[in-house]
């Protein structure tokens, strides 16, 4: 099987996508990807926040903190010098994220599930089935 | 790769799936009141035990089974698994996404006082087909790639750096993936906050 009509695209990127480049690239996506991160999961402790003020539930400041920590370490990524600090730091960054997300998944969802369900439940029946 | 990259492409690789898990069954039960997904979870552990299996066993797979036991074979051996995990990682936020979108359709629907059926038709053939079609694309992608390259690097040859350069261009596809459904899940996560503050001050007047 022949792929010469890809063969100019690997010259290319096998000469010009040095390590330097790489991590230039891994840079500007790892701000991007931490961005989304954060937005991501910020409002969806504000989505947590809701169903628990519907249900009098606890409050969960800490996680709130924890994703403040991990916004504030973000900027460093773009003085990373070499590609293993910036593998370490962004291991950092991205556990603490992965951390809150995972913790307030396994912990809230069945909470959270009960209440949107509720507001699913509220629904009229469809014609046929009254 | 060294053990603590593979251990913590791995790790991710367990979270995000476990993510993904967890946001099914709760699609599943806003939808039906039930949530059991014993074969999707068998499908699941099935999926992580081989590529974790894989990423650790590259000594006895590329070494004695394969008899490719040479430096640049070890780097494409474990550059392509890294490669397979990012297109894993691309397929299960795509996954999430898609999970996402059909809790925020469903509550649309339903805050706006319509019947879930009737609006979300068009919607639900996408998300039912859409995912199947996406993640097959994604394995074919990752597929062709790297077999592209493994021809190219028979007919001119390669050293160290060359195939470095080239799987790790691969992972920056991923990226532009990842960042994409990253934020597309970020924009369903503020309207379904938005949604569900209108509906609870709705709710209080």
């Amino acid at each position: 099987m022949t792929f010469s009509f890809i063969e100019p695209f690997f010259s290319v990127i096998a000469k010009g996508f040095s390590p330097a480049v790489y991590l230039l690239a891994t840079k500007i996506q790892g701000l991007m990807w931490s961005a989304a991160d954060i937005t991501l999961i910020f409002f969806l402790l504000k989505i947590v926040d809701v169903v628990m003020s519907s249900k009098d539930g606890k409050k969960i400041t800490i996680r709130y903190y924890l994703l403040l920590v991990s916004a504030m370490l973000t900027p460093f990524l773009i003085v990373a010098d070499t590609a293993d600090f910036f593998f370490r730091l962004e291991s950092i960054i991205f556990g603490i994220q992965f951390a809150v997300l995972l913790y307030t998944v396994c912990v809230d969802i069945k909470i959270a599930t009960a209440y949107l369900r509720s507001i699913v439940n509220d629904l009229p029946s469809p014609p046929h089935e009254r | 790769m060294s053990v603590f990259m593979k251990s913590m492409a791995i790790f991710w690789l367990f979270a995000e799936g476990l993510i993904m898990v967890l946001v099914r069954k709760g699609l599943l039960y806003i939808e039906t009141g039930r949530s059991r997904q014993h074969s999707y979870l068998l499908f699941c552990v099935c999926v992580f035990i081989t590529v974790t299996a894989l990423t650790f066993g590259r000594d006895l797979i590329a070494g004695r089974l394969l008899g490719m036991a040479d430096t640049v074979f070890y780097s494409i051996y474990d550059g392509s698994m890294w490669n397979l995990i990012c297109t894993m990682w691309v397929i299960i936020e795509g996954a999430v996404a898609v999970y996402i979108l059909r809790i925020y359709i469903l509550l649309k629907t339903v805050l706006n006082n319509q019947l879930p059926g009737k609006s979300s038709g068009r919607f639900r053939v996408v998300t039912l087909f859409g995912p199947a079609v996406a993640c097959g694309a994604l394995l074919a992608g990752f597929v062709f790639y790297h077999f592209a390259f493994h021809a190219y690097l028979c007919q001119h040859g390669g050293t160290f750096s060359v195939v470095d350069n080239a799987l790790k261009f691969y992972i920056k596809i991923c990226g532009i993936f990842w960042i994409l459904i990253e934020w597309a899940v970020a924009l369903i996560a503020i309207q379904i906050f938005l949604l569900l503050k209108r509906n609870l001050k709705r709710g209080a007047a």
